[in-house]
């Protein structure tokens, strides 16, 4: 098996037991939860029968070790039990909120890695002068800021003083949009949600990149470029570029579980319909369930993240995995 | 002088004896080393002087309800007629007790953790790294969340969870250090001196390792802020204490109506978390990166 491979492999085999850790996590939740775990599944307002139903139905009154394999049976069954705020099924509670929150997620990732990049490469094409500096001092601030207070300054200004951008949800509820004007719809909703989301995210890809854009720019392969009388522009977006965007590949699988976080928050802050709106009302009526099923799912979505970035990186890098400390 | 390059490993320098003792002068003598620690010993001496410094009790309702500022309310008042600028004061209480608990847990395990796995024979320093990989990556925002819907809102359960969780980053960097330190001649010759290893790790390593621990430590508590913050925000934080987060939530439902009641919690903390980057930053940048 050549090293690649290998590498490939550890990483496979390391996802599993990460997996396995997370869901042995929030069973050891359930179980340390004061009081009976049946009222941690089924709630605490339930008859004797209710209680009887769960118990049975989640094995509650087997050994420990039982339970956590039927616990993990069910789970790769896809089954995350029953919310008993709503009486339906946790994973249908969750797939019908995944699409806003993967548009919402999906965008921010996108517009972040898009602008940081074009933020380093102007910061570094330009080093200590005036621009870099500016960028330099912005990157700096929108990291130290919390998402939502970039989200409240923004409702204040932009969206109530101004009148810019709707305050709320994802939609126009007063007129039902089709084909092209519904999708003008979203997407005016979708500007200040995302670009919010994503602010953090640009400042640190953008600190990430330049750094490493600024190492390259000095390497002996740019400044043979540079002899051979190729445009500035030319030189950074074909030859400096690669190198330094690796290690910004490799943070994307870390900055998915930032951006999730901040999903939850600005969900909440705009009314967006999705999995974080979920998980708050879960949370405020501790409706355990959905709580510990959104928690599994964006573990396991981060670690899966995780594996992909991995194995795109060795393709990508093939120096990956030649060391034993690669990592 | 008796710095070695250690490019090669892409670890850092140790710093001469003679650098060491003006490392502080060095440190503000940047501006932006100068901001930071200037932001970080404001919000400690505001957050220790709080019941000084506070005109009023925080939860004590002084004013009419949601006032603007004005020269006796300085931040305004909020729904209940509570001072906010009180609030604000008694809140980096808080913050600060988050700070300190994060940065004890990190400092312990973290550099328990990467001084072990750096010095250890490949089984032990794999077991000890994949138990980092694995606590990097459960999104520790989620988890707060859970633990603190499942065991009730506290501010010392979410600085401790947040303690536990947070000291991936660093291990690894005491590690890599390690791993560099391990291999020189002053940690050689203590060994062939005769000491034990857990000797050799406590007084030729540890105190070397130390100051690139401080650098990052900055970094990362800063980040456990912004974590609390979130929780805060969302309702979830302990309704007993005052902190920023929580007021910022607090404020959300009167954005129409108070644009002071958000603006000055969320400023505290983009001060807090900044002030903490840049000096952090500028540590590293005197005590680890070409010195």
């Amino acid at each position: 098996m050549s090293r690649g491979a290998r590498y490939a492999a550890r990483r496979l085999g390391f996802a599993i037991p990460t997996a396995a850790a997370v869901v042995a996590l929030s069973f050891a939740l359930i179980h340390l939860a004061p009081g009976d775990p049946v009222v941690a599944l089924a709630g605490d307002g339930g008859d004797a029968a209710y209680y009887a139903e769960t118990r049975a139905r989640f094995g509650l009154d087997q050994p420990i070790l039982a339970q956590f394999f039927s616990y993990v049976g069910r789970l790769i069954r896809g089954d995350l039990g029953t919310s008993y705020l709503q009486g339906r099924d946790v994973r249908s509670l969750i797939a019908e909120r995944i699409p806003a929150t993967l548009l919402l997620t999906g965008s921010a990732l996108a517009l972040s890695t898009l602008v940081g990049v074009a933020t380093a490469a102007y910061a570094a094409s330009r080093r200590n002068r005036v621009g870099d500096v500016i960028v330099n001092v912005l990157c700096m601030l929108v990291i130290a800021t919390p998402t939502f207070w970039v989200g409240q300054m923004a409702i204040i200004w932009l969206a109530l003083r101004l009148g810019w951008f709707p305050v709320q949800g994802m939609t126009d509820a007063r007129v039902v949009n089709t084909g092209f004007a519904a999708f003008a719809d979203v997407a005016h909703h979708l500007v200040l949600p995302v670009t919010i989301l994503a602010a953090q995210e640009i400042g640190s890809v953008a600190r990430l990149l330049r750094s490493g854009l600024i190492d390259e720019l000095e390497s002996a392969h740019i400044v043979m470029a540079r002899s051979k009388g190729l445009s500035n522009r030319s030189i950074l977006i074909r030859h400096a570029l690669k190198r330094p965007l690796l290690p910004v590949l490799a943070v994307i699988g870390g900055r998915l579980g930032q951006l999730l976080s901040g999903t939850v928050i600005v969900e909440i802050m705009f009314g967006w319909p999705g999995v974080g709106r979920l998980l708050l009302s879960a949370m405020q009526n501790r409706d355990i369930p959905v709580v510990l099923g959104v928690f599994l799912m964006t573990s396991l979505t981060v670690v899966v993240a995780n594996l992909v970035i991995d194995l795109i990186s060795l393709r990508v890098d093939p120096r990956i995995g030649q060391t034993r400390f690669s990592r | 002088m008796n710095r070695e390059t250690s490019a090669l490993h892409g670890t850092a320098d140790i710093v001469p004896a003679l650098a060491r003792r003006n490392v502080l002068t060095r440190i503000v003598a940047s501006p932006t080393g100068a901001f930071g620690m200037a932001g970080c010993l404001l919000v400690l001496g505001i957050g220790l002087a709080a019941p000084i410094l506070a005109p009023n009790k925080p939860f004590s309702i002084v004013a009419p309800p949601l006032e603007a500022p004005s020269a006796k309310f300085r931040m305004g008042s909020d729904a209940l007629g509570r001072d906010v600028l009180s609030q604000v004061v008694h809140g980096t209480r808080s913050s600060l007790f988050v700070l300190s608990t994060v940065a004890v847990l990190v400092l312990l395990i973290g550099t328990t953790v990467g001084l072990l796995a750096g010095s250890s024979r490949r089984w032990l320093d794999d077991v000890l790294m994949r138990l980092t990989e694995v606590v990097q990556i459960v999104p520790r925002f989620f988890l707060a969340l859970v633990v603190s819907s499942i065991f009730g809102a506290g501010l010392r359960q979410l600085a401790l969870l947040l303690g536990l969780t947070s000291w991936p980053t660093l291990a690894r960097i005491v590690r890599a250090e390690t791993q560099s330190l391990v291999e020189r001649d002053f940690v050689l010759a203590a060994r062939v001196a005769g000491a034990t290893r857990l000797r050799v790790l406590w007084r030729e390593v540890f105190p070397n390792v130390l100051p690139t621990t401080f650098a990052y430590l900055g970094l990362v508590v800063a980040q456990a802020l912004l974590i609390e913050a979130g929780i805060g925000f969302l309702g979830l934080g302990d309704p007993n204490t005052v902190s920023w987060g929580q007021l910022a939530g607090d404020a959300q439902r009167y954005l129409r109506v108070a644009w002071w009641l958000p603006v000055f919690p969320g400023a505290c903390i983009a001060f807090t978390v900044l002030s903490l980057n840049l000096l952090g930053d500028r540590v590293a940048d005197v005590v680890v990166r070409r010195a």
